[in-house]
């Protein structure tokens, strides 16, 4: 595989890109993430404009007020009032805001008005969030059975080693939703959150273990490994001192390759309702609404978060290939 | 020897059998790596073991570290068993038998410092003690302590294996087993590290056991020699014995491949 630098640095960029956003969230979101705005419901993404109707040229941008009409389907259709500007207003308070009554949906809003920019990035935390902790998890309950199975070997190996097969075996999709379904609904969305990197973790320790396994395997044969043995070191000592630090180029990679699986599988789950609900905001409850097709055609904005799930986990993927493709040379 | 000489390891009737698996659906094969070997092994000598590759010499040499666990037989070392003593108390065993490994380039872990794989034995001692100890060894093997701040892959296979017996010799071992240490190295190499093994006897009466194919190099060094051949001691005796009037024919022939100009 080729690594380009220029793309890998893209990647990376948009990352760090999503990671502030969810991180700063509060400050760069111009609303919050419940605040709903009934008349403004389905309300398309905001026309930004340096000129006026009338052709003045403002170096500050500016937007138009909207209106609402019902055309004869019902359908509210929103146009712009050409008379009255709001300004954007920058650094106050929040990165972007427009004045006062005036509204900016950068995304658009949905069924209830509310800025789905706001969600995105409010949802960004969990997301995010939930697929780092899961993918540290599941690497770490890897390395630790991994390393059990191929530094003891034996029967501890052949016991270990048939579970992760099994977890290994089952398609990951219906495990999630198989264990999800097995769990009592009627959670609060701390323990959702929690449950849900659980599960996460659960699917995807197994095939970080198997190769932990073989790397430990060779390892442990290494002369550096009988050296300390002769040297009087005990197995735990031996475990932690020489053979985990060879594990851990492998490890970043597992972890960023496997974070883009994550954020899908929980958006997976939460689209189906099983996992992060109202009202709190995941990057797959965001979708729930797109899920109706009628959507798709009348308020296509609201899919925004689909692209970027998708852009942000092909990110991933791309880091983790640069790391590979690092450590093989 | 001035010192009283002690017995140090005492092995009876030692056998090694690995199983192997040639595949599911055949029965695994049996292959005696050493077979019922007898051997005492005193203080302060220095033993020769000799053997062509897969005689089991090194399988000896893990059985003698407790590396190995020999399927039959006893070990003793000083008068108790090492199975037993690697249960009580491993840290006295440790403490008094060392090993140095065939490959420099595998015995040292590739992300450590020279500082900390000295150390690794030691870590329990003083940070007086340990540098006391540090320069000590390091001064036995004749490496500047500018090498404790690097890492194995900046040294030369030579500097490498001196560090390795410098790991080795910080535990004031009584006696040391040497696998190979020279093979891996080139040749004046080589004949650095074996003055550098005979200078240690001399300072620090360590008793050692030279493992090696080459019966040249083994007889520079041990005042004992002893040759395996197919997991069976053949020949054991003082070198001069060994050298002129070998009992068995493998060693005659090992003998008769000597350059005459050695």
């Amino acid at each position: 595989m080729k690594s380009r630098p220029i793309a890998v640095c893209a990647a990376f960029g948009f990352v760090i890109v999503v990671m502030i956003g969810a991180i700063f969230s509060n400050w760069i979101a111009p609303y919050s993430p419940q605040e709903e705005v009934r008349i403004h419901s389905y309300h398309p993404p905001a026309k930004i404009h340096f000129r006026d109707s009338s052709g003045h040229f403002s170096i500050r941008p500016f937007v138009y007020a909207t209106r609402a009409e019902y055309d004869e389907n019902l359908k509210r259709i929103y146009s712009e009032d050409k008379s009255q500007k709001y300004y954007l207003r920058f650094l106050n308070s929040k990165l972007v805001t427009v004045e006062a009554p005036g509204r900016i949906y950068l995304l658009g809003t949905d069924s209830r008005g509310r800025d789905l920019f706001t969600r995105i990035l409010f949802g960004a935390r969990l997301s995010l969030s939930m697929a780092v902790l899961g993918a540290l998890l599941a690497s770490f309950l890897g390395l630790v059975m991994g390393s059990l199975s191929g530094y003891f070997g034996g029967n501890v190996d052949a016991v270990l080693m048939r579970v992760a097969e099994f977890f290994i075996m089952i398609p990951g999709l219906y495990l999630l939703l198989a264990l999800r379904g097995a769990l009592p609904p009627g959670l609060d969305s701390k323990q959702v959150y929690a449950l849900i990197v659980a599960i996460l973790a659960l699917i995807g320790w197994g095939s970080v273990a198997r190769v932990i396994r073989g790397l430990v395997y060779s390892i442990r044969e290494k002369d550096f490994v009988r050296a300390a043995k002769v040297l009087g070191r005990g197995d735990a000592e031996i475990l932690v001192r020489h053979i985990f630090p060879h594990t851990f180029s492998y490890l970043a990679i597992v972890i960023s390759v496997s974070i883009p699986g994550f954020i899908l599988g929980e958006s997976a789950l939460s689209v189906l309702g099983l996992g992060i609900q109202d009202p709190a905001v995941s990057w797959g409850n965001l979708l729930t609404e797109s899920l109706a097709v009628a959507h798709l055609g009348m308020h296509p904005w609201i899919t925004a978060p689909a692209i970027l799930i998708i852009v942000t986990s092909l990110c991933f993927n791309r880091l983790g290939d640069a790391f590979s493709y690092r450590s093989q040379s | 020897m001035d010192q009283e000489q002690r017995v140090l390891f005492e092995l009876s009737g030692v056998t090694k059998v690995y199983r192997i698996r040639d595949g599911i659906f055949r029965q695994n094969r049996e292959f005696a790596a050493v077979k019922n070997i007898d051997l005492k092994l005193m203080t302060g000598v220095s033993y020769g073991l000799v053997g062509e590759s897969g005689s089991g010499k090194s399988t000896l040499a893990g059985v003698l570290t407790g590396l190995i666990q020999p399927t039959s037989g006893m070990v003793r070392f000083a008068g108790q068993a090492l199975s037993d003593l690697l249960r009580l108390n491993p840290r006295s065993f440790r403490k008094n038998v060392q090993m140095v490994f065939q490959s420099p380039y595998l015995s040292l872990d590739p992300r450590w410092t020279v500082r900390k794989i000295l150390e690794e034995g030691i870590r329990e001692l003083s940070a007086h003690e340990k540098s006391a100890r540090l320069n000590e060894s390091l001064e036995l093997v004749r490496l500047d302590t500018v090498f404790l701040k690097r890492k194995p892959r900046e040294l030369s296979g030579g500097e490498r294996q001196r560090v390795a017996i410098a790991r080795a010799l910080v535990m004031r071992p009584e006696f040391l087993i040497l696998d190979e240490p020279t093979s891996q190295l080139d040749v004046s190499i080589q004949a650095q590290v074996i003055r550098l093994l005979l200078e240690m006897r001399v300072k620090l009466r360590v008793g050692l056991l030279f493992i090696s194919h080459d019966l040249a190099l083994v007889s520079q060094i041990a005042e004992e020699i002893m040759v395996l051949h197919q997991g069976q001691m053949v020949e054991k005796g003082l070198r001069q014995a060994v050298l002129s009037s070998p009992v068995s024919s493998y060693t005659r022939r090992l003998l008769d491949s000597i350059p005459a100009w050695l």
